[in-house]
């Protein structure tokens, strides 16, 4: 047999056993290629394959199954309904625009892939149904920071994207064939012990790409007519399973012949590599927060070696270009956590679901829930004659509301003499201009300024207009410049902000030339020190922050300073109000 | 593929009245073949954190966060295999202990004394909150078929009831919906569970080990919460390719053939089994030196720990790793061993505190107990 390109060995595996492999994130635009893609696929799965689609928006009762009340009243007994899961057991699940499905459905999804099976405890029903399947995750990819849950990518062994779909077109669509995958022999340890290396030297250290990756590589022999893994199938589930992932190129053959001759003098420098070293992608340092292996395992032989290089030179050329240059791939997963952030029982917002509850607490009362819980309980309940239906307060259902968390915008703005008064009445317009825009969202403002030998919060987070006009006008300027005091503060403002359940953004207005350590004593080294080790505190708790540079040649140092918070850098050599205003503005939806 | 499933081909199970036998360890049986726990490679602490929480169920159970795909629900589901039987009284809904009968049980309230007296062993219940659960599933409700049916009022009760004496564990412990949260929040504090619901009042013992796992990075748990669990470890990948080789090929051999896998190490499991019963029968008799006691005080007190139970869960963990080793009385160094897992959740943060707490517990161990 030929060798299949990606697109076509993706489909021919799922089609072949969907309950085997947890499936496929498929990150294109919603075209007819991919459109053509998913038909083959299912036209190459048996007759019967369950193939559904998770509706947009669906709810848990959909999903996992639950209590089927027009069924329970009919026959006069508990009738489940079963959840899509379930039905999907043995075939495909597809969820569509998953960069914006709901955490929690996300959360369902990983735990019934993780056990094979639905665990319902749900209204009165208990039951335990397998549901094994292929999820395809469809993502229409547009925005390049989507933030696709990783816990979930990491459950899916295969990626397909636009090239490789057109890859898959340019073969003139090949269609998947189907077989009957029954795996005897184990694979040999060289083989598990390269898949495991290959694994290592790109950066992936979850146990679960290695793992799937060699249920590919066995699953190949056998499409090939073999019962033993042979080296080509490694190279091609290493390449399925592992490109997407890479989070680093492994040092080329005759580095990693020197690195192991010099392994002692090699230790000390590994220490030292700075942050922003191409092997650690700084936006996401969830993924790079193991330790690197010191050097690459001494026992590593010739054929490991060319396995991985095999594999590596199968990396899409984009992909390379962009591990080379140190830029991760893919979403960081911080999409759940904005979610949890609310505290309180919340009065107003969108509702999401509903509990039981007594609606004389302030939460509004869900009728349909209501009477949902009390139908089934009618025949036991003695009712007086005129009542169709009667409800008892244990019935009553409240709705669960989810409130829209408050943007604030913290500005910090440098006043010091370096940042010549002229910028300064700039950021003062920038924030005028800004707060009536707030005004109208509804989103709060703070102030910070930082001169002298301090910094101090000229006003707390407010929506009052007349306040932070009366503050930016009162604000002095000139002086030394306190740089780490100020980005202190204002991460403490936004810190206490998200602690309100608001969602914070930093704005910091400075030339980055700071001069005042954090003890208030002078010297540009001390004051330089300091504000990197403050920033660097403040970027593990991943606060949005935008450093506009105001200086009127941009500065190196402001751009470390964004480097070293892991926010987003602007040089406004030329700024006007409007323009600031417009990036906050724009970032400021997008800390929602 | 269907092996992997032991008896779970006729999973609808039965709902029977109130008043009969079988009914919670019918439920219980219906399970999947786990991978065995004695086959777990590497991930040390968070093996003996679990060993030590059934050595000694009141240490207050286990939290373990930590990097993706590290096995640590793997490990937690693999503990039902592992625990011995209980003994019960025989038909009590509630799985009293026939020494032990709880004051508030409904079930043994209504036994004669020649009732309570007859024992039954029951495997220790593992019993897995899923998310999603429904608050009448967890704290239990009236029983719907029989209201339908039969149009009577009887109690079916709910997981914090099946998992007394036993473990509840809940994998995405940081997704739990936070009503659900509360409820175990109240159970865990006062020990029973108190049901109001269509004029039937019902109380009944609930204790149980919580074990939860969960991804902090995708959201945080409420201090309280944090604050039950008695140990909390933090996992992460193994980066020795040999051990990685060594989890993958035996994951791989479990999944072609569960039942065979299982087999292979039945007798690790029944070793390990015996040394647990061993080392709870050790634990009553061990010695604790008020040094050892002077110290675990002075180590909170050196971290400003918020209330006792960080001292207690420390002293008990010292006391279970003690009884596992078959020691004679606690040492320092099962009290420097266990300091992190038990204190290192119950530290106020310092929000600008670069690596963690882990670090300042790290310097303030080695400053109070030097090696």
């Amino acid at each position: 047999m030929t060798t299949m390109v990606q697109a076509e060995c993706i489909a021919t595996l799922l089609a072949s056993d969907p309950g085997r492999f947890g499936g496929v994130h498929v990150r294109a635009s919603a075209d007819a290629l991919r459109a053509s893609w998913l038909d083959a696929l299912k036209n190459a799965l048996p007759s019967g394959t369950p193939w559904i689609k998770i509706p947009a928006g669906v709810d848990a009762d959909t999903l996992l199954g639950g209590l089927d009340l027009a069924a329970t009243l009919a026959a006069s007994r508990p009738v489940m309904r079963r959840g899509l899961m379930t039905r999907a057991h043995r075939g495909v699940l597809v969820l569509a625009m998953a960069d914006r499905a709901d955490a929690m459905i996300v959360a369902f999804l990983q735990q019934v892939m993780d056990q094979g099976l639905v665990n319902i405890e749900r209204d009165g029903i208990q039951e335990k149904i397998p549901a094994q399947f292929s999820l395809i995750v469809l993502d229409e990819g547009c925005d390049e920071d989507s933030a696709l849950p990783c816990a979930l990518l990491d459950r899916l062994p295969f990626y397909l994207d636009t090239h490789l779909l057109a890859r898959w077109q340019t073969e003139g669509c090949p269609a998947p064939k189907c077989f009957s995958l029954e795996i005897q022999n184990s694979a040999p340890d060289e083989a598990v012990k390269a898949l495991c290396a290959s694994a290592l030297q790109l950066g992936i250290y979850s146990m679960r790409p290695p793992l799937q990756a060699l249920s590919v590589a066995q699953s190949l022999a056998v499409t090939k007519g073999r019962t033993q893994v042979e080296q080509d199938d490694l190279i091609e589930a290493g390449s399925l399973v592992f490109a997407a992932r890479a989070r680093q190129l492994p040092p080329p053959p005759e580095e990693l012949a020197q690195e192991q001759s010099a392994e002692s003098q090699d230790n000390p420098d590994q220490e030292k590599t700075p942050p922003q070293d191409a092997t650690q992608p700084q936006d996401n340092p969830s993924e790079a927060s193991p330790p690197l292996p010191k050097t690459p395992p001494p026992e590593s032989g010739a054929e490991e070696r060319e396995i991985l290089s095999q594999i590596v030179t199968s990396l899409p050329d984009d992909l390379l270009a962009r591990l080379a240059a140190g830029i991760s791939l893919k979403g960081t997963g911080k999409a759940a956590t904005a979610e949890r952030q609310r505290k309180a029982i919340p009065r107003h917002g969108r509702p999401v679901g509903s509990r039981q509850g007594d609606p004389r607490r302030g939460q509004p009362l869900d009728l349909r829930a209501t009477l949902r819980a009390a139908i089934p309980w009618q025949k036991i309940r003695s009712k007086p004659l005129s009542t169709c239906i009667a409800v008892r307060s244990s019935d009553l259902h409240v709705k669960r509301l989810k409130p829209r968390t408050r943007s604030t915008a913290v500005f910090a703005v440098d006043a010091s003499g370096s940042a010549a008064l002229q910028r300064l009445s700039e950021a003062k317009g920038a924030v005028e201009a800004l707060l009536a825009q707030c005004y109208i969202r509804r989103d709060q403002v703070a102030l910070v300024s930082f001169r002298g030998a301090g910094a101090e919060i000229l006003l707390p987070p407010t929506r009052s207009l007349s306040r932070v006009r009366r503050a930016l006008s009162a604000l002095p300027g000139g002086g030394g410049t306190p740089l780490a005091r100020g980005v202190q503060l204002t991460a403490q403002v936004a810190q206490e902000c998200r602690r309100k359940g608001g969602a914070p953004l930093m704005v910091l207005l400075t030339d980055g030339r700071g001069n005042v350590a954090l003890d208030g004593t002078g010297g540009r080294a001390k004051a330089d020190q300091d504000t990197l080790a403050v920033a660097q505190e403040i970027a593990l708790q991943r606060l949005p922050c935008l450093v506009v540079d105001i200086s009127p040649q941009p500065q190196e140092r402001a751009r470390n300073l964004a480097q070293a918070l892991r926010g987003e850098y602007l040089a406004l050599p030329l700024a006007n109000a409007d323009m600031l205003s417009s990036v906050v503005n724009s970032r400021m939806a997008n800390t929602q | 593929m269907d092996d992997s499933y032991a008896s779970v081909s006729s999973t609808r199970t039965t709902k029977a009245s109130v008043s009969d036998k079988q009914k919670v360890s019918d439920k219980t049986t219906v399970r999947k073949l786990v991978y065995p726990f004695s086959a777990i490679v590497g991930q040390d602490v968070m093996r003996e954190a679990l060993m030590l929480c059934i050595v000694d169920p009141g240490l207050g159970g286990l939290l373990v966060t930590g990097d993706r795909g590290t096995g640590k629900s793997t490990l937690i589901r693999a503990l039902a295999a592992l625990l011995p039987d209980m003994p019960t009284v025989e038909g009590c809904l509630y799985a009293c202990h026939p020494e032990r009968i709880a004051d508030d049980c409904a079930s043994c309230g209504s036994k004669t004394l020649a009732q309570r007296k007859k024992t039954h062993l029951r495997p220790v219940p593992v019993v897995d909150l899923p998310l999603g659960a429904t608050e009448d599933r967890v704290v239990g409700a009236l029983d719907l078929e029989r209201a339908l049916v039969h149009g009577e009022k009887a109690f079916e009760p709910g997981l914090l009831a099946r998992a007394h004496r036993g473990f509840l564990y809940i994998d995405e412990i940081n997704l739990l919906e936070d009503h659900l949260v509360d409820v175990l929040l109240d159970a865990a504090a006062s020990g029973e569970n108190v049901i109001e619901r269509d004029g039937l009042s019902i109380r009944h013992p609930s204790r149980f080990v919580l074990v939860g796992s969960g991804n902090p990075e995708e959201g945080e748990l409420r201090p309280q919460l944090l604050d039950r669990f008695g140990l909390s470890v933090d996992v992460r990948t193994p980066t020795e390719i040999s051990t990685r080789v060594e989890i993958i090929k035996r994951r791989d051999a479990f999944d072609r053939d569960p039942k065979g896998f299982v087999g292979q190490y039945h007798q690790h499991e029944e070793a390990l089994r015996k040394r647990l019963l061993l080392a709870q029968q050790h634990l009553a008799k061990l010695s604790t030196p008020d040094s050892v006691l002077e110290k675990a005080a002075e180590l909170c007190v050196a971290l400003g720990t918020d209330g006792l139970r960080g001292e207690l869960t420390l002293m008990r963990a010292a006391r279970a790793a003690a009884a596992l080793e078959g020691a004679k009385k606690v040492t320092l160094s099962h009290l420097r061993h266990w300091a992190i897992p038990a204190l290192r959740h119950r530290l106020r943060r310092n929000p600008l505190e670069e690596a963690g707490s882990d670090a300042r517990l790290e310097r303030t161990l080695q400053e109070v107990i030097p090696e």
